[in-house]
């Protein structure tokens, strides 16, 4: 996938997992990792360039191993960064899944026409 | 970490990230390596887990640059030099990420200069019919357009006529110093609007989030309409009417003239001072209002004053 695009899906999640709660730095990498391949340094950039655009807002607390991490906070404009997010990527998702279910989404029935058109 | 680290701070000097950014970006990563050596990472594993201490400083300097600051007018290219063809100008101009500068020129051309413009096939850029337009081409793929934030600055001569100047942006900047023009249309969703010395007939301008900072503007019919994002009107002349809509900003407005003021809000506060129009009609739902006037040989002409919970106080 095109860098920029995958950056965009990357911005959405990191914006999503900070509405549920806030976190610190590394806490947001190994959520994301979870559920996606992602390297710690994709997601750093994006918690750096959304702070500046002040959709996150940071403030420090004291850890259990005593040093003090930096929480990042989701802004009320960052809340709206994220719906206009989440349109866009429902508006294209939505787009591809109408593509790719035109006729009906059965790989057998697709294969069927595809024999048949070959033929 | 230590040597990681080290690398790091070189990688981002030699990319002339500014020293404060710089300390900030390795406290940052400090914290992030402890947390994930706490979390069983190992030394040797670091590079390999946190990427390339140079490739890192890459992606972080790359988003340096593009927060972008169209105040600096530093290194920019001509990109192309027009000559007029009649003594009209029209301005199309249609972004995404893109920032705008527009002025005023002694010269005799129509001058576009142009920062960080790699794809060049990615803009529709033209000058016909009187028209200047510029336009991104690039289909919006979920808000992140392929190209980069291109910085656009248009220099126009004085002498020519402005007509109608449309500027549309998501996230650019624009600025529109010193002109004088008979339709002056800007929109954008988080991008800041700037306006400064400028006389214009008929004035739209309207933003999502981003701030609207207008000086030294006089026009016939003033538009503007704000969602969350802030408005400072500053030495605003209107000769006739005005109206501002804020849902959750706030607005200041200093020194403003007009012949009819009309101010709605939802939860945005009001400040003014030396807001002199003949009449005033405020409206707020929770938003507070506040106009302070010294001169007192100005009356106004209160239409209307209605507000549910907040407070509205003038004091003239």
């Amino acid at each position: 996938l095109n860098a920029q695009f995958k950056r965009g899906i990357l911005e959405l999640c990191v914006l999503k997992e900070l509405l549920e709660k806030d976190m610190y730095g590394y806490e947001v990498i190994s959520h994301i990792s979870q559920h996606l391949d992602v390297n710690e340094n994709t997601i750093y950039p994006i918690l750096r360039r959304l702070t500046k655009d002040g959709f996150f807002e940071t403030y420090l607390k004291e850890s259990n191993q005593g040093a003090a991490r930096k929480y990042y906070k989701v802004t009320s404009q960052g809340f709206k960064h994220y719906l206009y997010l989440r349109d866009e990527w429902d508006a294209f998702i939505g787009g591809v899944y109408q593509i790719l279910n035109k006729g009906g989404n059965n790989n057998e029935a697709i294969l069927r026409r595809f024999e048949k058109s070959t033929k | 970490m230590k040597q990681y680290l080290e690398d790091l701070k070189k990688a981002l000097s030699e990319l002339e990230v500014p020293l404060k950014e710089v300390e900030e970006i390795l406290n940052d990563h400090r914290e992030m390596i402890e947390s994930a050596i706490e979390d069983g990472l190992k030394e040797t594993e670091l590079v390999e887990k946190f990427g390339d201490p140079s490739i890192v400083a890459k992606a972080i300097s790359h988003d340096y640059e593009s927060g972008d600051d169209v105040d600096e007018e530093q290194g920019y290219r001509l990109y192309k030099s027009y000559e007029p063809s009649s003594d009209q100008f029209d301005l199309e101009f249609k972004s995404i990420n893109d920032a705008l500068i527009f002025k005023t020129t002694k010269g005799l051309n129509v001058e576009v200069y142009v920062k960080h413009l790699t794809h060049e096939e990615d803009y529709n850029i033209e000058y016909n019919n009187n028209v200047l337009t510029i336009k991104n081409k690039v289909k919006k793929l979920f808000g992140i357009p392929k190209s980069r934030k291109v910085k656009f600055k248009v220099m126009v001569p004085a002498t020519l006529t402005l007509n109608k100047l449309k500027a549309g942006t998501v996230n650019g900047k624009m600025h529109f110093k010193g002109c004088q023009s008979k339709q002056l249309e800007l929109n954008s969703v988080n991008g800041h609007i700037h306006v400064k010395s400028w006389i214009d007939h008929k004035s739209h301008i309207s933003t999502v989030n981003g701030n609207i900072h207008l000086s030294d503007l006089t026009t016939d019919e003033f538009h503007s309409s704000l969602v969350s994002g802030k408005g400072k009107f500053k030495n605003t002349t209107v000769t006739t009417n005005a109206f501002i809509r804020e849902v959750s900003g706030n607005v200041t407005l200093n020194e403003f003239t007009a012949e009819s003021l009309k101010y709605h809000s939802v939860s945005g506060d009001l400040s003014g001072k030396e807001v002199y129009p003949k009449d005033l009609s405020l409206k707020s739902v929770s938003g507070n209002i506040h106009i302070k006037n010294k001169k007192k040989d100005h009356s106004i002409n209160i239409l209307k004053k209605s507000t549910l919970s907040g407070k509205i106080v003038i004091d003239a």
